[in-house]
């Protein structure tokens, strides 16, 4: 047996994500598992509690994500009290989602992955963090910064709490939109549109060309991939059907009621959470790297591969761009990046359109909602994936049944084999540093897990 | 509101997820120091939940921050009884490598040392030795670590209070 190499965080219990690698007695790679943690039992506690109660509690699944755990919560009780939300309280519900989304894609790219790129995975590791980052290049940081503090302010200035939001409820949403906050929301947001653009322009000079001369097919795989699509079969992170797209291009298409034909999950024994698959493909399970089985991807890139189109026209040149230059669908796992850029500017051109959208101001914002048995499936695109809150109701609106399948687990599995890829490309009889396992670290940051 | 929130002299930040038994101790103490309104308005309040993460990066790179940041979280030490108040000095933490994947990773030992040492906010962190943090979700703070609630409260209420503490001097600390 060889050695064993653990790339493994420390936190507070234990660590949330952790790396092990085998190495067999040449020292070369043997197995590589990426295990994560996952809040466990939430489906059995919120049983017998009633429905409206869940957007509150599950705000509280993520400490990223809120949001979008948030939105999709009340998207599920609306379908099991059977209520639609009027235009208004739709509108502020997307508006906040996308919001989020342009905060956390900012985050991402610039701070989080940010530092492999404009510092280099063979930066030290004590500087090669935000602060480094920041004195590395101070003016592009700060004007991150000030975007992502534009970003919040929508957020804060209309929820009052972005810690674990409150504002959505079933039926629709708290409370409607001034005419003194929707002016103050479209300058923020027409700023992180010219930023967004500023980003994109400035990444495919500085960043993305980095790809293929530093990371030549990092964690490089082929997959299927995952993301909601609107009736046109246009990018929509907030409503539509399911398109789950094989890895050859072809796609299915369903409501997110029906995702259960389509996708199940896999107990894996070094891991808490389950791995989705593609149930529906009819080919069963398997991650072995040369033939994996029932695999597909979600988070940016997914999107980006399954949407026809983006219904934006900014964001719709940039595909069109990325689709000359990567084809479709593209699976180098590094166009991670490169496709939360594109996001990016899509996210707040949108936010702009629905800022725009007279009916937005409506003081009708909630529909009246009286607790019913039935069932109701909500889903949204989270920044790391589709989210689907799946509930079903008694007669007084409490709660049966509960499952949920979270963005970041469809990737688990590719996150495996990524890593695994990675690993056996760079891992050499027994040969590797400090900045070969960043750059299988690397393969884990892309999906932004 | 939360930006609202960098404007104030001390920052007291309750970490933890109040669905998972004694890791949500740091709520707690937010929760009760808000019902007893006591505080002056130039101390802000945030239960934290789960995003301390986000906070403390956000805290990095605000050109506007607290002077004071008082974090509190549940902890896990050995040979201490559950309940027991602990403060926690963040140099004595092993200096060992920090993942940083994801925001997903808390409670980021990095971020507070970059915190510490690159601006010039001044950091305390509190903990609580748990009694218990269930494998499942599973609410609510076991008896020893409810009385410590108590007992932290009142000692934030004297630390904010203190003059020596509230006149901390931003280009010194």
């Amino acid at each position: 047996m060889g050695k064993v190499i653990n790339i493994q965080p420390i936190t507070r219990i234990e660590g949330h994500a952790s790396i092990h690698i085998q190495l067999d007695d040449q020292g070369n790679v043997q197995e590589t598992k990426v295990a994560f943690k996952s809040l466990r039992g939430f489906e059995k506690f919120v049983e017998g509690k009633p429905a409206e109660e869940l957007p509150r509690i599950v705000s509280r699944i993520c400490g990223i994500c809120p949001w979008m755990h948030h939105i999709a919560s009340n998207k599920a009780v609306d379908a099991c009290f059977k209520v639609t939300p009027p235009p208004a309280g739709n509108l502020l519900r997307e508006l906040m989602l996308t919001v989020a989304h342009i905060e956390d894609k900012l985050l991402h790219f610039f701070f989080l992955a940010g530092a492999d790129f404009f510092l280099g995975p063979e930066y030290d590791y004590s500087v090669r963090n935000i602060m480094g980052l920041v004195k590395a290049n101070p003016e592009l940081a700060q004007k991150v910064i000030k975007m992502r503090h534009k970003a919040k302010m929508v957020l804060d200035r209309f929820s009052k709490k972005t810690i674990h939001p409150v504002a959505g409820v079933p039926g629709g949403f708290i409370k409607p939109l001034s005419i003194e906050d929707r002016k103050i929301f479209l300058d923020n947001l027409t700023e992180l549109l010219d930023f967004a653009l500023f980003a994109l322009e400035y990444a495919k000079k500085e960043v993305f060309p980095k790809f293929g001369e530093f990371y030549p097919g990092l964690g490089e795989i082929t997959t299927g991939f995952i993301g909601m699509v609107d009736n046109k079969g246009a990018m929509n992170l907030y409503d539509g059907n399911i398109r789950l797209m094989k890895p050859d291009g072809s796609c299915k298409e369903f409501r997110p009621d029906e995702y259960l034909d389509h996708l199940a999950e896999k107990v894996i024994p070094f891991s808490y959470g389950k791995f989705p698959y593609a149930k529906s493909w009819g080919e069963g399970f398997s991650m072995d790297l040369n033939a994996p089985k029932g695999i597909y991807r979600s988070n940016t890139l997914a999107r980006i591969n399954v949407a026809d189109r983006i219904a934006t026209p900014r964001a719709q040149a940039e595909l069109e761009e990325f689709r000359d230059q990567h084809g479709r669908p593209a699976q180098s796992t590094l166009l991670y990046h490169y496709a939360r850029l594109i996001e990016e500017v899509y996210t707040c051109e949108r936010a702009i359109e629905i800022l725009k959208d007279p009916r937005i101001i409506s003081p009708k914002i909630r529909t009246k909602v009286e607790p019913c048995a039935g069932r109701g499936v909500g889903c949204v695109e989270a920044p790391r994936g589709t989210l689907i809150h799946d509930y079903s109701t008694d007669e007084n609106g409490l709660i049966t049944r509960v499952n949920l399948i979270v963005g970041t687990t469809h990737n688990l599995a590719p996150i495996n084999l990524s890593v695994d890829r990675a690993a056996r490309d760079l891992i050499k009889n027994g040969v590797y540093d400090d900045v070969i396992l960043n750059k299988i670290e690397m393969a884990v940051r892309a999906y932004d897990p | 509101m939360y930006l609202d929130l960098f404007n104030k002299d001390i920052l007291v930040a309750g970490c933890g997820n109040s669905l998972l038994g004694d890791d949500g101790f740091g709520p707690a103490v937010i929760k009760s120091l808000e019902a007893q309104n006591i505080l002056a308005d130039h101390i802000g309040l945030l239960d934290a939940g789960t995003s301390v993460r986000e906070l403390l990066f956000d805290l990095l790179l605000s050109s506007t921050i607290p002077k004071r940041l008082i974090l509190i979280d549940a902890v896990q030490h050995s040979n201490v009884l559950p309940g027991e108040i602990i403060r926690i000095d963040i140099d004595q933490i092993p200096e060992n490598k920090v993942a940083d994947y994801s925001l997903h990773q808390f409670p980021t030992i990095n971020m507070l040392k970059e915190l510490r040492d690159a601006s010039v906010i001044d950091i305390e962190l509190y903990g609580v030795q748990i009694d218990n943090i269930p494998q499942m979700v599973k609410p609510g703070l076991s008896k020893p670590v409810k009385k410590a609630v108590l007992k932290l409260c009142n000692l934030i209420k004297l630390k904010v209070y203190d003059p020596e503490f509230i006149s901390c001097n931003r280009e010194s600390a």
